[in-house]
Formats: structure tokens, sequence, C-alpha cells
């Protein structure tokens, strides 16, 4: 049997998915999370009715006449594949706007179960919903649940298992694709019998006040900056902190390499193997999973907002600015998804119609630091500038400034014009969910450990072995005459002009571009040789390389050029091959000219000293202006030939 | 004798590990899914957006 979950954007279709499957399938606040159908089978507690059941989950849809690629994806699923049961989710605090699309599924003859979410909130509120009353309107059963704490979920697959196979009673009125005001009109009385009023006016003027201050098109913008300076600051100096503290220097810096140190002596091991598990497999992975407890934190306090209902809010900030420099304000979606991973964040962007929005937005989205990302802000941070908790809100800061400017400047070089509708709905605030927010840093948690002992642990053997060894497989005398030694030199070329020494940056930076940990990883191997302190102490082996400000221009350097090969692969997949290599130019030409003018100006401003590269830089820089002058004429130039065209057509 | 024995079970294990890694790592890789993140939510059941719509894999 198979049930499919329909309903608006942000009703809780998800929520309702994973619950009732088990899956943990990315859910958010905010509209627009799902962009493809899943499957998955119902969860035995859920369905001991002896039939194998298949849940359904959709993107949302506000109608069933389709205006977005999601919308269409919704229909043609029904359509075409008919379920045999619709649980229609109905979200209770939008009672009137949920019953459009539900008056559209009552007449397809299917069998449909409304499944009345969110009823916790219409409870706050004060109101009642007449589900008697709503029942016999629309002629299908109707049962109250709470998605987020899995409320109601017995009765509603019960509902859904008793109405399959037998025809939806059609009590509504027919009205057809057309009819659209006349449904409005119908859907508007309904809903106003069914919902009881209460007194509520006190929570509406507290809701009122605070989206005053911080949905306000100015203030917004700072509140924001200081919200996530306090969750950035409790995360990596805070609580998050003071464990990986603990998970560096204690546990991965003393405990687990010396109690595998004693083992492999007491087993008198092969000093090949015992270097490769202690130098490279222990000392990678724990550079990388120290920063766990970090990312747990964080994770959770941003699950904690985001359910709250103010990552909306922020959402709509944003939208008013974005659409400024000509983007969608459906641009933010994907950033903010992204924030976790940009793999899914890249994808997202395929819910933007139009298709110059779509590209730029997919060139920007990995800007915004994902969680791989977050170690190597947490290195440099803790190393460099101990107990400032500017570091890492600076990189967001400077996220949203490069994605501004880089819109603005992708605007200029190639042709675009156009900018879509968006309706961006705001969730009610809400009392955030601990249940949601644990599965959500629990997640993010499983996918950080399972990337560490796949992807992180091959890169550190292969860094291991190529940092050991020479090109003719002999073991260099120098690191500098290993394969590793060898590539980072010539990357060492490249990376002058932004103030760089040594091979040891060049060969860690690539590293990350198979998975972004790996830049810390790669930085624990190579430079634990000769050096006995943990790479995250300040003044340790880090510190040989580095001053601070070639440290942030690193930094800026990694998170600001090309993405990971995977992002880089879904980025294929949503701009094509061409696209594709115009927003690789651009990511690489934005990291790398931003770097070089932090190290190159940060230098000559705090030690009144140019970095190294001084004039490659500026040569660089040079050629740079002159290509982008160029280059912005003429776009000018044909974009004024278009119009001219068009005016002479019309 | 107890020093070989030791050095043919460890290589094992870390080569088994290792191959095992390399593994999903590729799979994972080439279903244009986060590299090693198989906990990610596309990856359970080949649930893989771009693989779905045939624009990964």
């Amino acid at each position: 049997m198979r049930i499919a979950l329909a309903g608006n954007p942000n009703c809780g279709k998800t929520t309702l998915y994973n619950a009732l499957t088990g899956k943990t399938e990315s859910a958010g606040n905010w509209s627009g999370v799902t962009v493809e159908k899943k499957a998955a089978k119902l969860k035995r507690k859920y369905g001991a009715f002896g039939t194998e059941i298949i849940i359904v989950d959709l993107p949302g849809a506000y109608s069933i006449t389709p205006y977005t690629a999601e919308e269409a994806i919704t229909r043609d699923f029904i359509l075409e594949h008919r379920p045999d049961v619709i649980i229609n989710i109905v979200d209770g605090a939008n009672l009137e706007r949920s019953l459009f699309m539900t008056t559209q599924l009552l007449e397809l003859g299917i069998p449909v179960v409304i499944a009345l979410n969110k009823s916790d909130i219409i409870q706050e509120r004060n109101d009642r919903v007449d589900i008697k009353r709503l029942q016999a309107e629309l002629g299908c059963p109707i049962i109250s649940i709470v998605a987020t704490e899995a409320q109601g979920l017995r009765e509603l697959i019960a509902a859904a298992v008793k109405a399959a196979g037998k025809p939806q009673r059609r009590v509504t009125p027919v009205f057809g694709d057309e009819a659209v005001l006349e449904r409005h009109k119908f859907v508007e009385q309904i809903a106003a019998r069914a919902i009881v009023k209460g007194d509520n006016l006190r929570r509406v003027w507290l809701s009122d006040s605070i989206d005053r201050i911080i949905a306000n098109q100015w203030i917004g913008l700072p509140v924001f900056f200081l919200v996530m300076w306090a969750v950035y600051a409790f995360s990596i100096e805070g609580l998050g902190g003071f464990l990986s503290d603990y998970f560096n220097e204690t546990l991965f810096g003393e405990v687990i390499p010396s109690a595998a140190d004693n083992l492999l002596s007491s087993l008198e091991i092969h000093p090949f193997l015992r270097d490769l598990i202690l130098e490279g497999v222990i000392a990678g992975i724990g550079a990388v999973i120290g920063f766990l407890p970090l990312i747990m934190v964080l994770f959770f306090c941003l699950a904690l907002l985001e359910d709250s209902g103010y990552m909306a809010r922020v959402a709509l900030v944003m939208d008013r600015h974005f659409k400024r420099i000509g983007l969608s304000g459906k641009s933010i979606i994907p950033m903010i998804v992204g924030s976790g991973c940009a793999i899914p964040g890249v994808m997202a962007t395929r819910t933007i119609e139009d298709a110059g929005e779509r590209r730029v937005t997919a060139i920007l989205t990995p800007y915004v630091p994902c969680g791989a990302k977050l170690p190597i802000i947490a290195l440099f941070a803790t190393v460099f500038f101990p107990g400032a908790s500017w570091v890492a809100p600076s990189m967001y800061i400077l996220a949203i400034c490069v994605i501004i400017v880089g819109g603005l400047l992708l605007k200029k070089l190639f042709l675009w014009e156009n900018t879509s509708v968006f309706i961006l709905e705001l969730p009610e605030y809400k009392r955030p969910s601990l249940k949601y927010a644990s599965s959500q840093m629990l997640r993010h948690s499983k996918a950080f450990i399972h990337k560490a002992a796949t992807i992180i642990l091959v890169m550190n053997t292969l860094v291991w072995l190529m940092q050991e060894y020479t090109w003719l497989l002999q073991p260099a005398a120098d690191q500098s005459q290993s394969m590793l030694g060898t590539i980072g030199s010539v990357l060492e070329l490249v990376l002058k002009p932004l103030g760089l020494r040594g091979w040891q940056p060049g060969a860690a930076a690539i590293t990350g571009f198979v998975a972004k940990e790996n830049v810390v990883s790669s930085l624990a191997i190579l430079l634990s040789e000769g050096s006995e302190a943990v790479l995250s102490t300040p003044g340790g082996p880090l510190a040989g390389l580095f001053n601070p400000v070639t440290a942030y221009a690193f930094l800026i350097f990694n998170l600001f050029t090309p993405p990971c090969f995977a992002a880089i692969g879904a980025m294929r997949g949503e701009l094509g091959a061409e696209w594709l290599w115009k927003g690789l130019l651009f990511q690489i030409g934005v990291g790398y000219t931003l770097a070089m003018l932090v190290s190159q100006i940060g230098s000559l401003v705090i030690y009144q000293a140019p970095a190294p590269g001084l004039p490659a830089a500026v040569g660089i820089s040079a050629a740079l202006g002159v290509f982008l002058f160029i280059k912005i004429k003429d776009t000018a130039a044909k974009r004024q030939a278009l119009n001219l065209a068009a005016e002479t057509r019309s | 004798m107890s020093s070989t024995i030791g050095n043919i079970i460890v290589g094992a294990v870390l080569l088994a590990v290792i191959s095992w890694a390399g593994f999903r790592s590729y799979r994972n890789m080439k279903h244009n899914r986060c590299p090693g993140c198989g906990a990610c939510e596309f990856a359970a059941n080949n649930e893989c957006p771009g693989h779905e719509t045939g624009q990964a894999g």
C-alpha cells in the first residue's frame, strides 16, 4: 500500500515523513526544503496491519495546478501513480490557505485523510478547530496531530488504512481548475465556520512587536549578526570549544596516541605500520574528530533558532537585500541549506525558475561556510586568535558580503535579467523543540563521524604515504623531497602572492578539495614530524608557517575558493559543463583575490611591512582589474545591442 | 614469530579498513553525494536527489 503525504510548503510533511519512517530527511522551518519526492517503509510500530506500507513524501504545493517545478512533481505523482491514500497535511495554524489544495485533492477520487498538524500552535493561540464540523463539510476523516512530537500518528495511519480502497465520498462542489476565485470563497467560508477563535490579541501583538525588530529591513541584519556572534562564541569559545579542547589536547593528544603506541609496541609492530597508524590515521582523524563537540553544539543552537521561526525572519531580511542585487528571494533557501552542506544547498537551487538566477545562486551558494569548513575555522581561530570570538562570525559576514558583491559582479559579467516572484512564508514563533534540535545535532554528528571514517581516513593514509616517500617510492630523507613536498612546492609559487610560506599550506589546501576537513588533518600529519605539540595549540607547529594575518588569509582562501569535488559534482548537475567552468573560475578568482588582498593590505596595516610576494600580488591585481573592465564593458555593449534589437522588433 | 603474526594481523585489518573506506567514498562520490557522508540525508536507500533525477551516478 502506498500512502502519499501532500500539503502546502512548510506544513510539516517531511517532519511527519521522518516520524513515520524513522528517516532523517532534511526538514526545515521554512518552505521549499523538499524538492524531490522521497519514499520509505512505514515504521513497524505504526503499521501492524499485515500489509507493507510505503510512505511517499512529496514536495510542498499550494495547489495541484502547478506553478513551480516542485508543484509539478507533486501533481504528476498523484495523477500518474495514484497512491492508495493521500494524507493531506493541513497546517492548523493556516487553515484557510491549506484547505485550497485539500478541495482539489478531494476532487480526484483518491481517498483523502486529513492530518491536522500543528494543533499545539492552535492551542497556544487559544483557538480551536471544530474537527467534527470540518469532517462533515469535507467528507473525509480528520486526525489531529503534532508531527514534531509524533502525537496522533497511530490514529492517522489507522484512519489511512481504513480509508484505502474506498472511493472518496464527494460532499464539496466540483470547481475545476479555472474557478480559482469560487474555490477560494468556498474555502474561506468553510475555514470561518471551522475555526472557533479565542482571545489571542496579546500573542499577535507580541509576535508583531518582535517582528518589527528582527524582521526589520535595517535593524534585522545587525540583529542577525549579533545572534550569530553569540551562537559562534558559545560554540567555539564556550561549551563547544571547552569540550573540543579536551578532545584535541587530552583524548586525541595524549590518551589515544599513547594507548595505541603502547599496544603497537607490545605487539612489536613494524615501524612503517606503527608510524602510519600513529602519525597518519590517528593524528589525522583525531585532528578532525577533535572538533566534533564544537560542531554538535553549533548545530544544536542553529536548529533551536530555526525551529523557533527566527531563521525564516532572517530569510525575509536577506530577501530584501538580495532583490536589490537582482537575485531571487528564493536564493536564500539554498544558502541557508548550504550552511549545513553545500551539496543539498546547490541542489535546492532547482526551485528557482529563472535560469540566470538559478546559475548565479548555484555559483554563490558554496560561499556559505558549510559544516566541513568549521574545523578549519575553529583550528585557525584557536591557534592564532585565542579568546577572540569574532573570527567565525567574521567568516559568515564576509560570506554575505562576497555573495552580495559576487551577485552584482556576475550580473555585470554575464547577461541576465529578470527577478522572479517569491512568496516567503513566515512561520509563527514557537518554543523550539529540544527533541528536534537534538535530532538535527545527531544527524550532523553522524555525518561528520562517517566522513572522518571514510574519505578522511583514506586521504590521511595517502597524505602520510606521499609525505614519507619520493616519486621513486624511496623513503624521503627530507619531507620537501617527498611526493607531496614536490606538489606543494609548485603550489607554493602560486600561493606566494597570498603571503604564504612553505609547501605545506598548498599541499593541505589541495587535499581540501576532496573534503574540506582534510585541510586540518593534512596539516596535522605534515606538521606532526619534529613537533610534539598538538596542532591546535596556540604558538604550536602552525605558528612556524603563518602569522595571524596570513593565517586569516589562508582561512579565506580555503573557504572562498571552490568547494569539495562532491559539491562541484552537484554544481555540474545544476549548471551544466559550460557554466560550471565559468562558476569555478569565478570562485577561484574571488577566493584567491580576497585572500591576497587581506594578506597584503593586512600585513601593511598591522606589521607596517608587506607580506612576501607583494610585486606578484600587485601584478595579478592589475591584470584582474583590466580583465574585469574589458569584460564588463563588452557585456554592457552586448546588453545594449540586445535592448536595441528588442526595441526595433516592438 | 609473534611479531610477524602481529604485523600481518594489524596490516590486514588496516588494509581492510582503508579499502572499505575507499570503496564507500568512491561509491558516494560516484552518486554525487558527499564523499564520505553516507549518513547524510541523501545517502540512505539511494535517495540522492541528483541520482533520482538522473543528474548523478
